[in-house]
């Protein structure tokens, strides 16, 4: 009896005990669920809605995000916008002018927006020349910006100066004509208005589209002429 | 209740529903943030009133008469234009383009009204851009500029400047410009440690780490992103039409 009493309370003690931790256990694993659901989901909700929203352009935010005009654009609109077209137009280029892309060794001769020969070219080579006997360095970068065309010359001569002969690790010659050169800058030079630096021809055909000069531009022969042919003194520039 | 039939109930009920919400949300959320940016469906014309049409020309006036390098970003036609003297130089297709504004808690903060129609100075590009200049040796052929022997062929812009990427162009006055390349960039190519950006965003909306006010997503193709940055002449101002 004693035995199956035992047994008996022993049993009913378990289930008890069982039925009463249960849920305890339950209700803490619940909370602590809870817990971190609502951590994680405040946490989420806060990391979604920080940092930056992301909007197709439509036509309304573009109208919304549009800088205010001045007072006197406000004012008297037509006179301010007649002005500031004036000024524009004064700055375009007149007729045919060129366009250099350096980086990629393009040249385009345009007449507005109108593309009138689009040629391959050699650009400066961005590599530096430190003379070893003294301080002087040499960059040899196409010179960026708006420039014009200050001469033309045919047939022209080119006057090697000391960075030729430094690179070359060749002493200077001791007569000053022995550094010019015929036929090395091909059938014409367009001379820049930045001292040094010209549109030529090249006797290096198979470098074009490359760069490779000290900071002229290298044009090969049929595009030259045509160059040649449409920019006269005071044609623009463009060197990108 | 037995830890089975729990375990079973759990999971058909309310946290299930709860995070399947929830994981569609984030779908949706992170494949906004992270995409590329949708293509902008735009009107040819801006309606201008006659004060903002003057406005715009007295911008364009400035800048041409600047001397400077300039750069205009039309959203309309989908293209970045290198100018000078109120000439473009060059085009840059865009593939898509969007906008961003900085929030905390869903709420814009630090919100910049007018980033378009106006011009943004001061740009700088990041990661900076880095020529990989040849130092040139006396006497050695293979570093001259014009090797005189056959065979050498000296690097090209391409070869010494690299392309990441992905690259900022970053306003100090609250405008980032970010330029997403897609596709094959032509040339070398700068490898860059990769970011957790939305980590950083997130930072950046708690104001614990400098971000800007307005951010404009470009995406380009690889030429011709990778053109733009190797091109675009140093602190270039960016006007933003309208």
């Amino acid at each position: 009896m004693t035995g199956t009493g035992n047994a008996t309370l022993y049993d009913v003690t378990n289930d008890d005990l069982a039925a009463k931790k249960m849920p305890r256990v339950l209700v803490v694993v619940l909370v602590l669920l809870s817990i971190l659901l609502l951590g994680s989901s405040l946490f989420l909700a806060v990391f979604l809605g920080t940092g930056y929203d992301s909007r197709i352009i439509t036509e309304e935010l573009l109208v919304s995000g549009r800088q205010a005009p001045s007072h006197s654009e406000r004012s008297d609109p037509q006179t301010a916008l007649a002005e500031a077209e004036k000024i524009t137009e004064g700055l375009l280029p007149k007729k045919y002018f060129i366009v250099i892309d350096r980086v990629h060794n393009r040249l385009w001769l345009r007449e507005g927006e109108r593309t009138d020969l689009e040629a391959l070219i050699s650009a400066g080579a961005g590599s530096v020349l430190k003379d070893p006997k003294g301080d002087r360095e040499w960059v040899f970068d196409t010179p960026m910006g708006r420039f014009k065309v200050k001469g033309r010359r045919e047939k022209p001569l080119w006057t090697a100066p000391d960075w030729d002969y430094i690179e070359a690790n060749e002493p200077f010659p001791k007569n000053y004509a022995d550094r010019v050169e015929e036929g090395s800058l091909g059938e014409y030079a367009l001379d820049l208005d930045v001292p040094g630096y010209m549109i030529h021809g090249t006797l290096y055909t198979r470098l074009i589209g490359r760069n490779v000069s000290h900071g002229c531009i290298r044009v090969g022969r049929d595009d030259l002429r045509v160059l040649w042919k449409k920019s006269p003194v005071g044609s623009a520039v463009f060197i990108f | 209740m037995t830890y089975a039939s729990f375990g079973k109930r759990a999971r058909s009920a309310a946290p299930f529903s709860f995070f399947k919400a929830f994981a569609v949300a984030l779908s949706l959320f992170l494949l906004n943030s992270c995409g590329g940016p949708p293509t902008p469906s735009l009107g040819d014309e801006a309606a201008l009133s006659p004060p903002e049409a003057a406005h715009l020309a007295a911008l364009k006036a400035d800048l041409a008469a600047s001397k400077n390098f300039y750069a205009e970003l039309s959203l309309r036609d989908g293209e970045l234009r290198l100018c000078h003297s109120g000439t473009f130089l060059r085009k840059y297709k865009l593939s898509g383009a969007s906008v961003q504004h900085r929030r905390l808690l869903f709420f814009s903060s630090g919100k910049l009204d007018e980033w378009n129609n106006r011009i943004w100075r001061n740009g700088e590009l990041s990661p900076p851009r880095v020529i990989e200049r040849v130092r040139i040796i006396p006497g050695d052929e293979s570093t001259r500029p014009t090797p005189g022997k056959p065979g050498i062929l000296p690097p090209t812009m391409e070869e010494i400047i690299s392309v990441p990427s992905s690259f900022n162009l970053e306003f100090p006055e609250g405008l980032t410009v970010r330029v997403e390349l897609r596709g094959e960039i032509p040339g070398k190519k700068l490898e860059l440690k990769k970011k957790n950006l939305l980590w950083n965003d997130f930072l950046c909306g708690l104001g614990l780490r400098k971000g800007p006010a307005v951010r404009l997503n470009l995406e380009m193709e690889g030429k011709e992103g990778a053109a733009f940055f190797r091109s675009l002449p140093e602190n270039s101002p960016l006007l933003i039409l309208p």
